[in-house]
């Protein structure tokens, strides 16, 4: 069925969906080279540039993973940092976007970690924990899913919430955690199956 | 590349409901008020990571300047005599070194001490 409907997708205009995203990744990952590149050197305008381009993305990953959005500003914060010091040793093996993916990831779980130790260090009292644009039957469905999935073992939890609430592909998954593609996907498989059962 | 949906088949209606949800209060990204506190805290952030490596660099380079300062002004020799002695006796080595040397420039300005 799913083949089917990207047939259809793929017939209903001149050019193929899937070309153009293809076109647009590639445009997009190398005006991020160029950016690297251009910040390793020292342009302050560059970096801005790549923060701009990135911030929303690693917000997501620092929500979903650390919870509650000061510690996801923080981890953003981290985040960025840490890609602006590492810019210089930045090898353009993999993408930009990959790279700050694994950062960001890696600075949520940190913030995370130290949030849990100091509860209040980071929420203030007139800061509402959610963002406060969401409507808020999304914001708890957003955090029941949090919940759920944070009661999955091992790294199931964690894998989920960049499937589902980040939006990453298997493959980006698998790149970012250093695993296996097949196994992030039977990973996803079961999550979903055990958080079906939760519910 | 996977399906970004290719989850939804193991979900059921109730969970992939629930997911939507979800996914819409992430949809927003970082509103721009956000954006603007982070951008400004990481550059402060990173003003006060570097501003001990200024004071690193400046502490160097003040060593630096002093020991090229005394290197430069250390007193001027000139060896007169130089002595050495060894002697083997029962396994053991006796050395015995005497270096004599006078100052180049002396200072005019020092009096003798009476």
């Amino acid at each position: 069925l799913r083949l089917g409907r990207r047939l259809r997708l793929r017939n209903k205009g001149h050019e193929s969906p899937v070309t153009r995203s293809h076109v647009t990744f590639v445009a997009a990952a190398e005006a991020d080279r160029q950016l690297a590149t251009d910040a390793a050197g020292g342009d302050e305008a560059a970096f801005a540039a790549i923060f701009e381009r990135h911030r929303d993305e690693v917000y997501r990953i620092a929500r979903a993973v650390a919870g509650d959005r000061e510690t996801a500003l923080d981890a953003v914060q981290e985040t960025f940092l840490k890609v602006h010091e590492g810019l210089g040793r930045f090898r353009a093996e993999s993408s930009l976007r990959t790279w700050i993916v694994r950062i960001a990831v890696r600075a949520a779980i940190d913030q995370r970690r130290r949030s849990r130790r100091h509860p209040n260090a980071t929420a203030t009292a007139q800061e509402p924990s959610h963002d406060p644009r969401a409507g808020l039957d999304d914001e708890l469905a957003f955090e029941r899913v949090r919940e759920l999935s944070g009661l999955l073992p091992g790294q199931q939890g964690l894998i989920l919430r960049l499937r589902l609430l980040v939006g990453l592909t298997n493959s980006e998954i698998a790149e970012t955690l250093k695993l296996q593609e097949p196994n992030v996907r039977m990973q996803v498989s079961k999550a979903v199956k055990r958080l079906r059962e939760m519910l | 590349m996977s399906d970004p949906d290719d989850w939804s088949a193991d979900a059921g209606d109730e969970l992939e409901a629930l997911v939507r949800r979800a996914q819409r209060a992430q949809a927003a990204g970082m509103s721009e008020a956000d954006s603007q506190r982070v951008w400004e805290r990481l550059q402060q952030q990173r003003r006060h990571k570097r501003a001990p490596r200024v004071w690193l660099a400046a502490a160097v380079a003040a060593a630096l300047l002093v020991a090229a300062a005394l290197t430069l002004h250390r007193p001027q020799v000139e060896i007169v005599k130089e002595v050495r002695f060894e002697s083997v006796h029962e396994g053991k080595v006796v050395r015995f070194e005497l270096t004599v040397y006078r100052e180049k420039e002396k200072p005019h300005g020092e009096k003798p001490i009476r």
